[in-house]
């Protein structure tokens, strides 16, 4: 188990490193990033929209179940 | 056969971004490590380079900072001004305060963070699909309907 995760860390240490290198940006730059906006914006941004969709989905239920006496009598 | 179809979309919808983060992540490392050297089992000992960063800067803190304040290269972040550096170290200081800085990250951002995001990810992409079926169907339903 300790070897996989040191195996783990490693790997994402390695991919850190090597993303700052091939965008031309620091190990502290890519880090920053990461933490400070990728890493909180996207649940945030996630559970916006999945918010959004449930309004969405409301209205369109709502909407649907408003024609269906009319479909009956159809 | 209709709900098989909208499982399974559901099911890659939700695997993709997996399955795309692994491909990018491994073709990074693969770029940078050699293909051989893509999973390790020890931990390496890295020098420091001038042009580049290593394994160095993460284990005695980068020197590279000066490269992002001036030329040739701009970073996304100017050390000298940018208060989201100031954050930046207490979350690493916070990470070092629970003992093993290896294992808070490891749970951190390996397990809680992509659980928390891929469950969040999985709700959007079954909530796409139910908006998607709700849209379809009255119009499809009118549609067979209106036909002669």
């Amino acid at each position: 188990m300790t070897t996989l995760g040191n195996a783990v860390y490693y790997f994402c240490t390695d991919f850190m490193i090597h993303s700052a290198n091939l965008l031309g940006w620091s190990y502290v730059d890519i880090n920053s990033v990461l933490l400070l906006l990728v890493f909180p914006a996207t649940p945030c941004l996630l559970g916006l929209v999945a918010l959004w969709q449930q309004r969405q989905l409301r209205r369109l239920r709502d909407s649907r179940r408003s024609f269906e006496p009319l479909d009956e009598r159809r | 056969m209709g709900r098989t179809i909208s499982t399974l979309k559901l099911i890659a919808w939700s695997c993709a971004p997996v399955v795309l983060t692994l491909v990018v992540m491994t073709s990074v490392v693969s770029w940078g490590n050699g293909v051989d050297q893509i999973v390790r089992t020890k931990k390496p000992v890295d020098k420091a380079y001038r042009n580049r960063c290593s394994w160095r800067c993460h284990d005695r803190g980068c020197r590279h900072e000066m490269r992002v304040v001036g030329p040739p290269i701009a970073g996304p972040l100017d050390r000298k001004t940018n208060k989201l550096l100031g954050l930046y170290g207490w979350t690493i200081a916070s990470l070092h305060s629970t003992g093993s800085y290896r294992f808070a990250n490891l749970i951190l951002f390996c397990l809680v963070w992509p659980l928390g995001t891929g469950a969040l990810w999985v709700v959007v992409v079954r909530q796409r699909l139910a908006i998607r079926a709700l849209r379809v169907g009255p119009e499809s339903e009118s549609a067979s309907r209106s036909d002669p």
